[in-house]
């Protein structure tokens, strides 16, 4: 209503305010700089979290069902076992879900399919994604078929639905419809016929498809994927109403009961994990597939950073403005002497604030713009984001940059405002006692997100080193690994280590697992043990030399060797399994499994890592079985290893002319395996640096401002002859109280959330007291910094310029 | 025009309550020109301040153009004073970040007055003052004299029946001094009423009355030329 008012008187007032603003705006630079950086520093940090946020969000939302779309988790809690949940099921329990329950409208069964060697031709690749899936899978997940159709594309067993780019990987110009593909999936028929291309999945969905080809192609020749005694295969039900989730949840014990074999029903159960939740709230699922697998936690970290940072811009804003409120009293006191009312005046301070924060939002836009991609190859381009139809974001964002200015500009608004033109007549314009407390209370509350942030950002930083530098029980360097895919490569094995080893740079070849890497789960039964005859253990299948060749350390007995035949029935265990089972000397002992066969114990390996640091080591059992070692692990020379890895692929080619050469070091794979993990703390990291500085901007502001306050009373004291030292200490007492008091408001809440946040991990560094006090030395120094250099310059000045300021 | 009777104003801060204005009777007709003089805290600027409507009185009676304002809330004061009032201080306060010229526009807006009268209104009233060179400038680029000429274009650019002067030569040297003193003596000729506070006897004396302010009471009345004011001394 005011602006219509005003701008009916020939849009006088408005000018006048906006000329006021823009004048009072570069006439104090330093003062309106902190505040627009401030604003378009928040700004910036603001929307690329957000844009990352948003993007967390939006995983999975472009399915068109994705409302009444579930995944089924199993809760396995076998007795004398750890609680794990896993995201992996019967194959019988689709169809069985299916059939027994009306709210269930379909279900479709996934499993997906190890790297596999596929091609067409002269054109052979290796797959990663490739997926196995009934038909279903195509009514429940939104698919674009380019060609074929959905109804007609699992007709035939040995049916496969690409994506357009495998499509022109494969086949190039060529229609790929009714062709056949090879995939050497070891089944007893390789040749798969296209019967569908479909557009690419999008990127931010949790599961990628490359090729998906039809389930009932394993079920023909793999009793594993049928009945109930297996645990392969990913369930998805698509709910008729997603209201009635909550009935299928309640009756399905009762349905487990009655369907599954007791052995299996025995303290298993089940939920269904709504598919939008999938990426950021599949945290403690063990098993599970889960593309670019997010961090609810993290999410909500960001959250609150970018709040932060926000409010830290709001609160420099607040403080700068209501401190210098002198300056802009003797204007509002002339207006309102030339007749300008009350309210009036209110509009002009907050249209100014939101003028400010606008400004800061537009600044801000070219900047995001140009962060945009470095920040997405940081994230893996995990957001792919461009203001291309983004106008619903930018336009939220330039709300949220009014809603901001509002806010910011209320209090000072009433408070500016507020002065009367009696005060004109009686020469009274410096700031009154007013609002004081606030401001005092607004630093103290800057100081204390300041100290908390870099608290929490020191905590994390730190227990990212310790993860990174902590033993892992082997030596990950210069490892290169070969990834084994069928049964004709893992017959070689012997044959290509004995070439390998034929150059000196090729230290140690062997085969195994990769640490690091899910191994499975198995039960084995130990008949000499004090009650725990069943035990829960994970297994890995390896080869001679592996643990030497790995840098592992047997610590009892001995690792499997040739001269010993009898070593096909014996097993090394890990130091965790002899703790667990309380074997003083477990070489001899024996384990069961449960078919009957027994093992005797031979060696006791040093616990390593096998997943990453979040994870507690559980018993492990080694087993020698080269026949289903997945990857062939090669230690190298540390110098040349570009040569020595050609040599390795040229060995391999010369031996397995049809199975392109294909590799990776240990290493950076391990490092992968934190991946979103790292880089989500590096950017916290990052972020948390940025609203710091925020903070620091409006304190610099502050003290600045408090200082040349404080010039008189500086001048009055050095008349009196104190020295600069008592000036500077004098200046300083009020920071300390404020850092003190804030220390106390910043600590104990930054302990209390960091060391939540530490809780996940299971090897963790205990919060050291140093990280508290460096963070107020921090905060404290950042401060003093400012006010010294104000305080000096003050100190050391004629006290007559200081006194004739006035 | 003015009508003051027993008036009192009393401020209250914490603990302490002082009396700046007490049974103050005064009236001032249209067209006088009425000097305020007293030492310092017997309530000159109290006195002005209620007079130009930034204040209520605490008690008594307060007819301002035939209406009783002393109890008109700030809103109907703000109105009052846009139209028929005009200040001029010793320090000029003339706003930093607005250059001469939007200065003694500001006013004219205020009022509501369109923007092509107002641009004439105001070169008219500069030229008068002498300014028009300097129409661009800043205050803080003028020298002390330029800017009250400033401030006393701005308290009558709109035609203001009232000035109301707080101490206008305070800041100035005599030769400064005495322009601004012509200036209002002009204005006064020219029909406005004119009420200045002022320490000097010498400036004092270019008004028709002086009024002798002590301990908030109206303690004596001079009439230097002519009767025009009529005094109700109690």
């Amino acid at each position: 209503m005011w602006p219509t008012r005003i701008l009916r008187k020939g849009h006088g007032v408005f000018w006048s305010y906006v000329k006021t603003v823009l004048r009072s705006i570069s006439s104090s630079k330093v003062y309106s700089f902190i505040n627009i950086a401030g604003l378009t520093i928040g700004f910036t940090l603001f929307t690329l979290i957000m844009l990352f946020v948003l993007n967390e969000f939006n995983y999975d939302t472009f399915n068109k069902k994705a409302d009444r779309i579930y995944r089924v988790v199993e809760i396995q809690n076998p007795p004398g076992a750890r609680v794990q949940q896993v995201a992996i099921t019967m194959p019988e329990l689709a169809p069985a879900l299916k059939k027994e329950f009306p709210e269930v409208e379909d279900a479709a069964r996934f499993v997906p399919w190890p790297t596999v060697l596929c091609h067409f031709g002269e054109r052979r690749f290796y797959e990663d994604g490739l997926t196995f899936a009934d038909s279903s899978i195509f009514d429940i997940f939104t698919f674009h078929f380019v060609e074929g159709s959905a109804s007609a594309a699992f007709n035939g067993p040995y049916s496969v639905v690409i994506d357009q780019s495998t499509a022109r990987k494969y086949f190039g110009n060529i229609d790929p419809l009714g062709k056949f593909i090879d995939i050497d999936a070891d089944l007893s028929q390789k040749a798969f016929q296209v019967t569908g291309v479909v557009k690419d999945f999008p990127r931010n969905s949790h599961l990628h498809f490359h090729m998906i080809a039809s389930l009932g192609a394993l079920e023909s020749h793999l009793d594993l994927f049928k009945g109930w005694a297996t645990n392969d295969v990913v369930t998805y039900v698509l709910l008729k109403d997603s209201r009635s989730s909550g009935v299928v949840q309640r009756e399905l014990p009762a349905f487990l009961k009655a369907n599954l074999p007791q052995n299996v029903w025995n303290g298993l159960k089940m939920y269904l994990q709504p598919l939008i939740s999938i990426h950021l709230h599949s945290g403690r699922i063990l098993y599970q597939v889960n593309y670019d697998k997010g961090n609810i936690e993290h999410v909500r970290l960001f959250i609150m950073i970018a709040l932060f940072v926000i409010v830290l811009a709001c609160i420099n804003f607040i403080n700068l403005t209501t401190a210098r409120s002198g300056i802009r009293t003797r204007e509002v006191g002339i207006r309102k002497l030339l007749g300008s009312f009350h309210s009036h005046l209110i509009y002009q301070f907050i249209g100014e604030s939101i003028l400010l924060s606008f400004s800061g939002f537009l600044i801000s836009l070219p900047i995001v713009e140009a962060l945009l991609p470095s920040f997405n190859s940081m994230m893996d381009d995990r957001i792919i984001v461009s203001y291309n139809n983004q106008w619903p974001f930018l336009l939220m964002l330039a709300l949220i940059a009014v809603v901001v200015g509002f806010i910011a500009g209320i209090y000072p608004a009433f408070y500016l405002s507020s002065f009367r033109p009696v005060d004109l007549l009686r020469g009274r314009f410096s700031s009154s006692k007013r609002g004081i407390i606030l401001r005092k209370a607004l630093i103290m509350l800057q100081f204390s997100i300041a100290m908390g942030l870099v608290t929490g950002t020191s905590i994390v930083v730190d227990q990212m080193n310790y993860v990174y530098s902590k033993p892992l029980g082997f030596d990950k360097k210069n490892i290169v690994y070969i990834p084994l895919r069928n049964a004709d490569s893992r017959s070689k094995i012997p044959l290509i280590s004995e070439r390998l080893l034929t150059n000196p740079k090729v230290l140690a070849v062997s085969a195994g697992e990769l640490t690091g890497s899910a191994s499975t789960q198995g039960t084995v039964l130990v008949p000499e043990t004090n009650g725990q005859s069943r035990l829960i253990v994970r297994e890995s299948y390896i080869d001679y030399g592996y643990i030497r060749t790995m840098g592992m350390k047997i610590v009892e007995g001995r690792d499997f060797s040739m001269q010993f035949p009898s070593d096909s029935s014996s097993v090394i265990i890990n130091e965790t399994m002899r703790r667990t089972l309380g074997w003083s000397s477990p070489v001899g002992k024996k384990i069961q499994l449960g078919n009957g066969q027994i093992f005797s114990v031979v060696g006791v390996v040093r616990d390593f890592n096998y997943f990453s640091l979040q994870n507690k080591i559980d018993p492990l059992v080694m087993w020698l079985r080269p026949d289903k070692c997945q990857y062939l692990v090669v230690r190298v020379a540390p110098k040349d290893i570009g040569s020595t890895v050609d040599f390795v692929s040229k060995t391999w080619n010369n031996l397995m002319p049809r199975q392109p050469f294909d590799y990776g070091f240990l290493g950076s794979y391990l490092d992968s395996q934190y991946g979103n993990e790292v880089k989500n703390e590096h950017l916290l990291a990052l972020f948390s640096s940025v609203a710091l500085l925020v903070a620091c901007l409006g304190l610099f502001g502050l003290t600045l401002y408090t200082s040349e306050q404080r010039i008189k009373e500086i001048g009055v004291r050095k008349v009196l002859g104190a020295s600069v030292l008592s000036i500077v200490l004098m200046l300083s007492k009020e920071s300390i109280k404020l850092v003190a008091i804030a220390g106390a408001v910043a600590w104990p809440t930054a302990y209390f959330f960091m060391n939540k946040w530490l809780q996940k991990f299971e090897y963790k560094i205990t919060i050291n007291v140093w990280v508290f006090i460096i963070s107020g030395l921090i905060v404290f120094l950042t401060a003093m910094l400012t006010l010294s250099f104000q305080a000096i310059k003050a100190g050391v000045s004629n006290p007559v310029n200081a006194l004739r300021y006035e | 025009m003015i009508r003051i009777s027993n008036l009192k104003k009393v401020y209250r801060t914490d603990q302490v309550e002082t009396v700046a204005v007490a049974n103050a009777n005064l009236r001032i007709d249209p067209g006088e020109f009425v000097a305020i003089m007293g030492p310092s805290g017997s309530g000159k600027t109290t006195l002005l301040t209620i007079l130009g409507l930034l204040d209520s009185p605490t008690e008594g009676e307060h007819y301002f153009l035939g209406q009783e304002v002393s109890r008109f809330s700030e809103k109907q004061r703000t109105a009052l004073r846009r139209k028929y009032i005009g200040f001029v201080f010793q320090n000029f306060n003339l706003i930093n970040e607005l250059t001469v010229y939007e200065n003694i526009e500001l006013p004219l807006i205020y009022m509501g007055i369109g923007s092509p009268e107002r641009k004439e209104m105001v070169m008219d009233i500069m030229e008068k003052m002498r300014l028009t060179p300097r129409r661009n400038h800043f205050p803080k680029q003028l020298s002390g004299g330029q800017q009250q000429r400033a401030a006393v274009a701005r308290a009558i650019v709109g035609k203001q029946k009232l000035i109301l002067a707080d101490e206008p030569t305070g800041n100035l040297d005599s030769r400064n001094g005495d322009e601004v003193m012509t200036l209002l003596a002009r204005l006064n000729e020219g029909g406005a009423t004119v009420v200045m506070v002022t320490h000097s006897t010498e400036y004092a004396s270019w008004a028709n009355r002086i009024v002798q302010l002590f301990d908030g009471h109206v303690a004596n009345e001079n009439i230097t030329e002519g009767t025009r004011g009529v005094l109700e001394l109690r």
